[in-house]
């Protein structure tokens, strides 16, 4: 029951949640978790595979991980800086106003 | 049906279920509040994964940090007037489309699981394998440029998140010159 076969469903289904997330919902903030939440499908995957394989192999995917977790912190608070950005000039967070990329 | 096999159950369907409300939601708040749940059940997975740091360190960094950095950004948005457009976050008409893609995807990305053993190999006790100590050697000894890489992306994203955020509109000259 719990194996790789069923990490990979389920980080799957993380991933396709986060893909319907960014595609259908126009508030920036929430297209900003559903990318957080793609993030974490895929590093699921990584620590999966990061226990089948044990050893170098193994350490390896869950360094990636980590790294992935940095990378994400970098990506939320560039992502909320550039949010507070617009929001301060446009006055809203939906992004069918960020169409034409001018002020 | 042993221990690990029901934590796993439980842990993913804070995952997926986490994740659903998370994308359906028209608040925004609650919609931080429902990843919070998936980034909990993520944790414990790691923890069922042998990846002890990466449960604690998705605890403190993704639970705690990164959506307390959410929530922060949702109250710095003045919600009196950011309400009606926070409301309108659900756009009825693009569902089925969206919905059909995140299928396709979930379809694509699970495929691979079809050839994948179902079963885990056995950890070896005393290994170190996920632990602290052990993870810490694998990244200082094997990616150490990977990790420096990391620091560096992280410095630069600080750099720009405040020249972006910080930068204020140009103010109005005031009425009567200055």
């Amino acid at each position: 029951m719990f194996s790789l076969r069923a990490c990979l469903v389920v980080s799957a289904a993380l991933l396709a949640t986060g893909v319907y997330g960014v595609v259908a919902r126009r508030n920036i903030i929430i297209v900003l978790l559903s990318v957080e939440v793609m993030l974490n499908g895929a590093a699921l995957a990584f620590a999966a595979f990061g226990r089948q394989w044990l050893g170098a192999a193994g350490h390896a995917g869950q360094v990636v991980v980590l790294l992935t977790m940095a990378v994400a912190a970098a990506e939320a608070g560039v992502g909320l800086a550039l949010l507070l950005a617009f929001e301060r000039h446009r006055r809203c967070v939906d992004s069918d106003d960020a169409r034409t990329l001018r002020g | 049906m042993t221990a690990a096999d029901l934590s796993f159950l439980a842990a993913a369907a804070a995952m997926v279920g986490g994740a659903a409300l998370a994308v359906t939601r028209r608040s925004a708040v609650y919609a931080a509040l429902s990843v919070v749940v998936s980034f909990m059940g993520v944790g414990v997975a790691y923890f069922l994964l042998a990846a002890e740091f990466l449960g604690i360190a998705q605890v403190f960094i993704y639970a705690g940090a990164i959506i307390v950095l959410f929530l922060f950004v949702i109250m710095l948005l003045d919600l009196r007037r950011g309400v009606p457009d926070l409301v309108r976050g659900n756009d009825r008409p693009f569902h089925l489309p969206a919905l059909l893609l995140a299928l396709a995807v979930f379809l694509l990305a699970a495929l691979p699981a079809t050839v994948c053993p179902g079963e885990w190999p056995p950890l070896a006790p005393d290994d170190g394998f996920g632990s602290t100590g052990g993870l810490g050697r694998a990244v200082y000894s094997g990616h150490t440029l990977a990790f420096e890489v990391v620091g560096l992306v992280l410095l630069a994203a600080v750099v720009g998140s405040v020249a972006v955020a910080g930068a204020r509109p140009p103010r109005e000259a005031p009425p009567g010159g200055a």
